[in-house]
């Protein structure tokens, strides 16, 4: 299992679809650090020029902590980003994945060792690149923005400002200790990330098409958001909480309030869907 | 290792594609299956492999069930229909990721393996730019690089030219006197009458005939 682990790790790594799903991610990430930077950077400046008080209480508004792109709400690369996340991290493994069933490669594999090795192995394998796919963006993001951006301590009083409201998920943290909140969406980020790729893998056992497969998560996200925000229009703000992971992953609020209970709820729903379903269905099932 | 095959039989969904077969594969012969396109046998090859199991019957292997008492045959190197590899690999490292996987032979018995198939000129080469017949070369390079005691070789001579059709017949023939115990089956009856100790003819999944050494009999 471990030698197994070790080579469906290395084939990860060095595979074209993990650079491609790299590359996309980092690309918005980085579009939005400089997008911000240009944005806020300017504001952040221009308060600091003012020397009217000894203490510009406007000074906390643009500061690293509403600028990092799990916080930003005004490029186009931050949606981008969050929308894509479950296309970016799906395609680097989730294709080698189908196409090694469907080419017929893993009669190579598993009669060398175990069926149940290899997919362990390469389940593993999979959630692993998803969440290295989404976290070496993030931390490019963040070690750029925090080069510009003041590390101010968010102000409450501001929360209109900072989208982090009473109620928010982690919200008395992000006023109280906020690097601990960017690490704690970063740490979720990177935990999703891992979840859709193995998504993605597990729809491969449904749908026979590989690029069907892959693309599914990004379009059921897209279908749910939707249809969320459609009859959200027709609710009271204040009952309703995020259910898309594309929308509560986001570390500033969008739409509704992310409840700690729906991140841990979807998460645990995906994760046995997509363990039993890779697991179970394909030790079960006869190659071909 | 002899391979016996116990009033097995394999339905999938409706079709029966193996239908009550039995036979005993000998220790260290070469076994030629022989019918047309769709008769069964690659899935007798697939039954023997562990990837499918047998609907009733049982396919045992030295004693050992396949399917019940272990999965896959403890040592086994096959090449089943087309080659398949990672495209993004040349055939060199493509061989070592899967050698890695049970660790029991270097990088000098990989390029030993290579070589044999005539692939040393193109081994860094990565294995989408392959030739048809350079992918069955690799296949097959694949299927005996860490001398496993049970060979099976499904048509392994297609896309070959004469060359490699010859490089087929001296590894299967080494490989046979090494000890191992080889299942091939191949379309060209000369080809298969050339190398193999007995023949089994299949049709619609039913063993209908076995030739051997010359002689013809019915079962």
């Amino acid at each position: 299992m471990k030698k197994q682990l070790k080579i469906e790790l290395k084939k990860a790594i060095f595979s074209p679809y993990f650079l491609f799903g790299l590359v996309m991610l980092t690309l918005f990430s980085v579009l939005s650090a400089i997008y911000i930077l240009e944005k806020n950077g300017g504001y952040t400046a221009a308060i600091k020029a003012d020397t009217e008080y000894a203490y510009n209480p406007d000074l906390p508004l643009f500061s690293f902590f509403s600028s990092w792109i799990g916080a930003e709400r005004m490029s186009l690369a931050y949606t981008l980003f969050f929308n894509l996340m479950p296309i970016g991290t799906a395609l680097p493994f989730a294709w080698s994945f189908c196409s090694e069933r469907k080419s017929g490669y893993i009669k190579n594999i598993v009669i060398r060792d175990n069926k149940k090795n290899y997919y362990k192995a390469k389940t593993i394998a999979i959630f692993v690149s998803g969440m290295i796919v989404v976290l070496i963006p993030l931390l490019i993001n963040i070690l750029i923005v925090s080069s510009k951006m003041p590390l101010y301590k968010p102000f409450a009083g501001y929360n209109f400002y900072n989208c982090v409201y009473f109620g928010d998920l982690f919200a008395d943290l992000y006023y109280s200790n906020p690097g601990i909140y960017v690490s704690l969406y970063v740490a979720l980020n990177t935990l999703y990330g891992g979840l859709f790729a193995v998504l993605g893998a597990a729809f491969s056992f449904y749908i026979s098409n590989i690029f069907s497969a892959v693309l599914l998560p990004f379009v059921i996200m897209l279908i749910l958001a939707y249809t969320e925000h459609a009859f959200q229009a027709y609710m009271f703000a204040g009952d309703i909480v995020e259910l898309i992971p594309t929308q509560f992953l986001h570390a500033s609020t969008l739409y509704a309030n992310s409840s700690g209970i729906v991140v841990a709820a979807v998460a645990i729903i995906i994760l046995t869907f997509s363990f039993f379903t890779i697991y179970f269905k394909g030790v079960k099932n006869e190659i071909y | 290792m002899a391979i016996e095959f116990k009033n097995v039989t394999k339905k999938i969904k409706k079709n029966t594609v193996i239908n009550n077969a039995n036979l005993t594969i000998e220790t260290g012969k070469i076994t030629g299956l022989q019918g047309i396109n769709g008769s069964g046998k690659t899935m007798m090859m697939r039954l023997i492999a562990g990837l499918i199991k047998a609907t009733e019957g049982e396919v045992v292997i030295d004693g050992i069930i396949i399917g019940k008492d272990i999965d896959f045959p403890l040592s086994l190197g096959m090449m089943l229909e087309n080659p398949a590899f990672l495209n993004s690999y040349d055939g060199f490292h493509n061989l070592r990721l899967l050698a890695d996987i049970n660790g029991i032979i270097s990088d000098s018995d990989i390029y030993e393996s290579i070589n044999r198939v005539g692939l040393d000129e193109a081994k860094n080469k990565k294995y989408k730019k392959y030739s048809l017949g350079m992918k069955q070369r690799l296949g097959i390079a694949a299927a005996v690089m860490e001398s496993p005691d049970i060979i099976l070789l499904d048509e392994p001579t297609n896309s070959l030219d004469s060359e490699g059709v010859e490089m087929v017949k001296r590894i299967v023939s080494e490989e046979k006197a090494r000890g191992a115990t080889i299942v091939i089956s191949c379309h060209d009856t000369a080809i298969l009458s050339e190398l193999s100790d007995i023949i089994y003819t299949i049709e619609s999944g039913k063993i209908t005939g076995c030739i051997k050494n010359g002689s013809d009999s019915e079962q």
